[in-house]
């Protein structure tokens, strides 16, 4: 099995690049056992440095921290821009980078959330908590839970890897929620969620922590908790964006999509 | 400025997978611009084997053993790494060692009780001191101890007290723009290490395993005032290097 893979990666603030790294590399796997060497498939390096060209002037015109993540794989070509302005962050593409911006810029910096108030998930944010419960444990081969009858959630597996020199895990491609005729009722008492900063996983206490950017507060609740505490939803899944996923130390850009989701305090 | 090259080979064992990387790539600064590239150019490296390892109750075995030869200017150095990250589980607990496992303490580990309160002080064993040995900078004399190998810009790393800037450029890879930092850093011993309950290996999420008398449980570790420091006893590949050793602590608010 060969995998190869050039990769651009660059750090702009104000408009001004910072940074800029180019990688490549070829791994070969035979069995349990992987040669990897940062040998270059120079189709791949030139099909990733033109769509760093094509992304560049985006990455520039942009006021706010800005990494550009071009990613070259026999699979195909991925851009991605992580925007960061103050403390918030958002993941996103060039076809939608330049709304995404805007959205973050308007999204309102809420202090802290007032707990113990159901929580509606808003911009699609609902697939970062479904991301963590429905996905990483699928990853993980667990014990499925039971969910609502009217959610249907579709996150493929594969195996991936971040750069030629990992080991490839199985890991999701995408996660996109529906809702089938689901109960929804806008709370009138409500902590209104916009943006998510990260979550976790973890297959050992089956435990979910999705650290919340807007307004700012963590959860943790066991799988179950969540399928428990989901409400009720309304419309077609809204593309949030961006998920960097890491594990094992590998970061892989995840897209998202829920509709607008309601969830017990949790 | 001169580029900073690396050329590198390692082999890994990570979790049942053995990876044999080789890679050379250089950075160098333009105009303020941080720029890392691939050399396309392979140097004469020694191979290197790496052998299965099986552990009971392991979540993540990854062990590394690593050959590289550096380059700034008219300087060039060799370098030969070891590291070994074992990830233990016992739910809902994790333990996490940055060493070779020792047969005692994955024996204390599989007799954890459940979790206490933190005890009002902790005398922390050096793996733990270690790891936040970077949190204890301005409230503890910390020093730099002398290392065999240069830092980033290839200049040697001497001994001294931690005061003001680092005189020393810490690259973990070549990838990553070098940044000031402390290497190989220790406590200068002080105080009397009295009797306390033990903190002997860090969990998961903030957490220490500790002793005390038979009892073995998890508490969370809150780093308080410093009442004593023994002699430095292991090296961790914490940041730029960590020499762990005995410390004892009140525990934090």
């Amino acid at each position: 099995m060969i995998f190869a893979i050039a990769a651009r990666d660059e750090l702009w603030a104000g408009g001004r690049r910072l940074e800029s790294r180019l990688m490549h590399g070829i791994a070969r796997q035979e069995g349990a056992e992987i040669v990897a060497t940062d040998d270059a498939d120079d189709a791949l390096v030139a099909a990733c440095e033109e769509a760093a060209n094509a992304a560049r002037p985006l990455a520039q015109s942009i006021d706010a921290r800005v990494r550009l993540v071009v990613r070259a794989t026999k699979e195909g070509v991925e851009t991605t821009f992580t925007i960061s302005i103050d403390d918030l962050a958002i993941v996103s593409t060039p076809e939608h980078v330049l709304d995404d911006v805007a959205m973050l810029r308007a999204i309102p910096r809420s202090p802290l959330a007032a707990r113990r108030a159901p929580l509606v998930w808003h911009n699609g944010s609902a697939s970062v908590l479904l991301h963590e419960a429905i996905g990483h444990a699928a990853e993980h081969d667990v014990t499925p839970v039971e969910w609502p009858e009217w959610l249907r959630v579709e996150a493929p597996l594969t195996m991936r890897r971040e750069s030629f020199s990992d080991v490839p895990l199985l890991r999701m491609t995408h996660l996109r929620a529906w809702q089938d005729g689901a109960p929804f009722v806008l709370p009138e008492e409500r902590v209104d969620v916009h943006l998510v900063a990260g979550g976790a996983y973890d297959p050992l206490t089956d435990v979910v922590t999705v650290h919340v950017a807007v307004p700012r507060f963590t959860l943790r609740a066991t799988r179950a908790e969540i399928a428990r505490a989901l409400r009720g939803a309304a419309g077609e899944p809204l593309r949030y964006p961006g998920v960097i996923c890491s594990r094992e130390g590998q970061e892989l850009h995840v897209p998202g999509a829920a509709p607008l989701m309601v969830t017990d305090p949790l | 400025m001169s580029a900073y090259r690396k050329w590198g080979r390692s082999v890994r064992f990570e979790n049942g997978t053995v990876v044999r990387v080789e890679e050379a790539g250089e950075a160098f600064e333009d105009h303020g611009e941080f720029i890392a590239r691939p050399l396309r150019e392979r140097r004469v490296l020694p191979e290197l084997e790496i052998g299965s390892w099986q552990l009971a109750a392991a979540e993540r075995v990854v062990v590394v053993d690593g050959v590289s030869l550096h380059e700034y200017g008219d300087v060039s150095w060799t370098e030969r790494v070891r590291r070994v990250h074992v990830a233990v589980a016992r739910a809902p607990f994790r333990m996490l060692l940055d060493e070779e496992p020792d047969a005692d303490l994955l024996a204390l580990f599989a007799r954890v009780e459940g979790r206490r309160e933190t005890p009002p002080r902790l005398l922390l064993a050096p793996r733990v001191t270690a790891a936040i040995l970077p949190e204890l900078v301005g409230r503890v004399e910390l020093a730099q101890r002398a290392g065999e190998t240069p830092d980033g810009y290839g200049r040697a790393v001497d001994s001294c007290a931690v005061a003001g800037e680092p005189p020393n450029w810490w690259r973990p890879s070549y990838r990553v723009r070098p940044r000031p930092a402390w290497f190989n850093l220790f406590a200068l011993p002080f105080g009397r290490l009295d009797e306390a309950p033990r903190a002997i290996a860090l969990l998961d999420d903030g957490d220490v395993l500790c002793t005390d008398g038979n009892a073995v449980f998890a508490s969370r570790l809150s780093i308080g005032r410093v009442l004593a420091a023994g002699g430095a006893a292991a090296w961790y590949p914490y940041g730029a290097g960590a020499w762990g050793a005995d410390m004892l602590l009140e525990s934090g608010s």
